[in-house]
């Protein structure tokens, strides 16, 4: 029997006094639920506990929402749980989740204030409203939601309730984290990197996705790269972190780094989504409970500029930052610019990945390595 | 892609509780990681563990950290990569003369004044082609070494003055005074898995060194046992059940980091130290 077979299909419609709004918890119709494709977003979700469908309610960020593809636009397929990237069409029915979306190179997008028509805002799986998109991104996929998933008493399912349970702090691994000047500037390929050279070097990695925007492209880099386990925030009951407080967020990428250290990493390397002036992002690094938690620091910048800028900002903060990567690194020119106004060595794909990743986890980052650098 | 980092310095103490990587400058420069325990004393026991070709030496020190952590000792693992050291299990690199030996007494040198371990003699062990290098370091640096595993070597210097170095110690690279018979004093203990019997790519192989010492591993650690045994050598061996030449399970399954530092020192709960017998499995 197949969870999706288990939902009811005789509710009836009654009034659902949910705290934040009223609402009309309907029938859920079982067969439409089990042939509506789930979205990465929901890949912790347990169906067998959607048995109402839930309208005339305000959706929350994490809400899964049932909804009906009206118009295929910048996002043209649908990362499924499984991770295969599922084509689109028009009259598809989804089930994915509300949230919020923070991407420069794309949308900016908050959680609508009703279920009202509203955008595919991520390809891995997030309902939202559009406030702003990009100039090279296309208007976004358009979605008529049906209404939101609920248990038996009419309650939302929200991917809070699905969140993984942190389990008592593991032994401690060795935290590795990337950050960078926006999006696009080589995270994740600098954690795909260090992913692949720490295993090389014969060490257990685990790799974790601390904040953005639910997608399983960040966690497969790390998961094809080597490591043992992968998680994101989705695993902490969050569609996207954008919009989340910073003692959400703490408690988030410290939830990550002592789930991935279950099972004995040796090395947990953790990406941090956006660049260092996103808001979340910022408060987080800014976070001395963060601070205390990594033991290194890879800066990822799409130029020389970028790279100055970043480090002195990680300097202030007094951050372990061991290396400065992504984007620059492709050019000898700016790897050398980089260099030169950092201080900071520059490392690219080849290096960390042929020695140097265990060398820079595992250096010492008191004042005398930054004394030794000079 | 250009590499542009300058090399990082030890500080001056290495803090305990982390697997770190530390270097200083030299020709070529000498690099290791180590571990020190929260609960390692001044003057206590270190631990040098030697890498084979796979060049994992971080591997080592963690896989041995929870055990070293048990009783104290701090472990450290050299890093000769084949660039700057060339054939370091021979110890001095036939080629360009460049000599691991001096490179490794450096780095015990470092690590004991940075973590207060006892560097007068140390621990020694070595994996596959750090066996190699295990074995000939203390063969010329005995009056370093407290006591010697090996793991899985490929093959052996015998202690046979008439067969030529370095299959033999007759002309050594640093002359008759090279090898101090003092290193037949050391308690040798040697592993070998029990199914370490194929003749892959990484084992050297030729009629000559298959005549003397054996066709596969574990032929040849029996072989060079008798050997040292022969010239009244304390050498214990033992055959690893289930295992072939990959050990790297056997850190796990085996609990190899225990029976590596049984010896060494006990654990600090008291547990007394194991008898190593002469031949047994594991």
């Amino acid at each position: 029997m197949t969870a999706e077979n288990t939902v009811s299909a005789t509710a009836a419609i009654e009034t659902f006094p949910a705290s934040r709004m009223r609402g009309r918890a309907g029938r859920l119709d079982s067969e439409r639920l089990a042939e509506a494709r789930k979205a990465f977003t929901t890949r912790n979700v347990d169906f067998r506990q959607a048995r109402r469908l839930l309208t005339g309610v305000a959706p929350t960020a994490g809400d899964l929402v049932l909804a009906r593809v009206e118009a295929v636009g910048h996002h043209t397929k649908l990362e499924l749980a499984s991770g295969r990237r599922a084509k689109l069409y028009s009259g598809d029915e989804i089930v994915v989740a509300y949230g919020a979306r923070y991407a420069p190179d794309q949308f900016h997008a908050d959680v609508p204030p009703s279920l009202d028509a509203c955008d595919l805002i991520a390809g891995g799986g997030l309902a939202g409203r559009v406030i702003a998109r990009h100039a090279r991104a296309g208007r976004p996929t358009r979605i008529q939601p049906h209404g939101l998933l609920a248990d038996a008493d009419g309650a939302p399912l929200n991917l809070r309730r699905f969140a993984l349970n942190c389990p008592p702090m593991a032994k401690r691994a060795v935290v590795a984290a990337v950050c960078g000047t926006s999006m696009n500037s080589g995270k994740t390929t600098t954690a795909a990197s260090l992913v692949r050279g720490l295993k090389l070097a014969g060490l257990r990695v685990a790799g974790v996705k601390a904040t953005g925007t639910g997608s399983g492209g960040d966690l497969w880099s790390m998961a094809d790269a080597g490591a043992r386990r992968v998680l994101d925030f989705t695993d902490m009951g969050h569609a996207s972190t954008a919009g989340l407080p910073p003692e959400e967020i703490l408690r988030v990428a410290n939830g990550l780094i002592d789930l991935a250290s279950e099972g004995g990493a040796d090395v947990v390397v953790v990406e941090v989504a956006d660049g260092l002036l996103q808001e979340e992002t910022a408060a987080l690094l800014s976070s001395r409970a963060f601070a205390a938690r990594i033991d290194s620091l890879f800066f990822a910048a799409g130029e020389a500029m970028g790279a100055l800028a970043g480090v002195q900002w990680l300097n202030k903060r007094n951050l372990p930052l061991v290396a400065v990567s992504g984007l620059v690194t492709c050019s000898p020119l700016g790897s050398a610019e980089a260099a030169r106004a950092t201080g900071v060595p520059v490392v690219g794909v080849e290096e960390l990945e042929n020695g140097l990743a265990a060398k820079l986890c595992l250096s010492v980052t008191d004042g005398a390595r930054r004394a030794a650098l000079g | 892609m250009t590499l542009h980092m300058r090399p990082i310095q030890t500080s001056h103490a290495t803090p305990p509780g982390r697997v770190l990587y530390q270097s200083q400058p030299g020709e070529p420069g000498r690099e290791w990681f180590v571990y020190r325990p929260a609960s390692a004393r001044p003057g206590g026991p270190l631990l040098v563990v030697v890498h084979g070709i796979a060049c994992n030496p971080a591997e080592y020190v963690f896989r041995m950290a929870d055990a070293a952590e048990r009783r104290g000792v701090v472990v450290a693992a050299p890093l000769f990569a084949k660039g700057a050291y060339g054939q370091y299990q021979q110890v001095i690199d036939p080629r360009s003369g460049v000599r691991a030996d001096l490179a490794l007494l450096d780095i015990i040198t470092e690590v004991a004044r940075a973590t207060d371990a006892d560097d007068e003699r140390v621990h020694l062990f070595g994996v596959s082609g750090g066996a190699q290098f295990a074995h000939r370091f203390a063969m010329m640096h005995p009056e370093a070494v407290a006591s010697v595993g090996l793991a899985a070597a490929g093959w052996y210097t015998f202690p046979d003055a008439e067969q030529a170095w370095p299959l033999g110690l007759a002309g050594h690279p640093l002359g008759v005074e090279g090898v101090d018979p003092a290193f037949l004093d050391l308690p040798w203990r040697v592993f070998v898995g029990e199914r370490d019997v194929e003749r892959d790519v990484s084992l050297r192989k030729s009629d000559a060194l298959d005549t003397l010492q054996g066709r596969d591993r574990l032929q040849r650690a029996r072989a060079w046992v008798e050997a040292m045994r022969a010239r009244g050598a304390d050498v214990s061996l033992t055959l690893i059940p289930d295992t072939g030449h990959a050990l790297g399970r056997a850190f796990e399954r085996r609990a190899l980091a225990d029976l590596i530092l049984d010896p060494v020192a006990p654990e600090l709960s008291g547990a007394p130290l194991k008898a190593v017998p002469q031949e047994t499995r594991q």
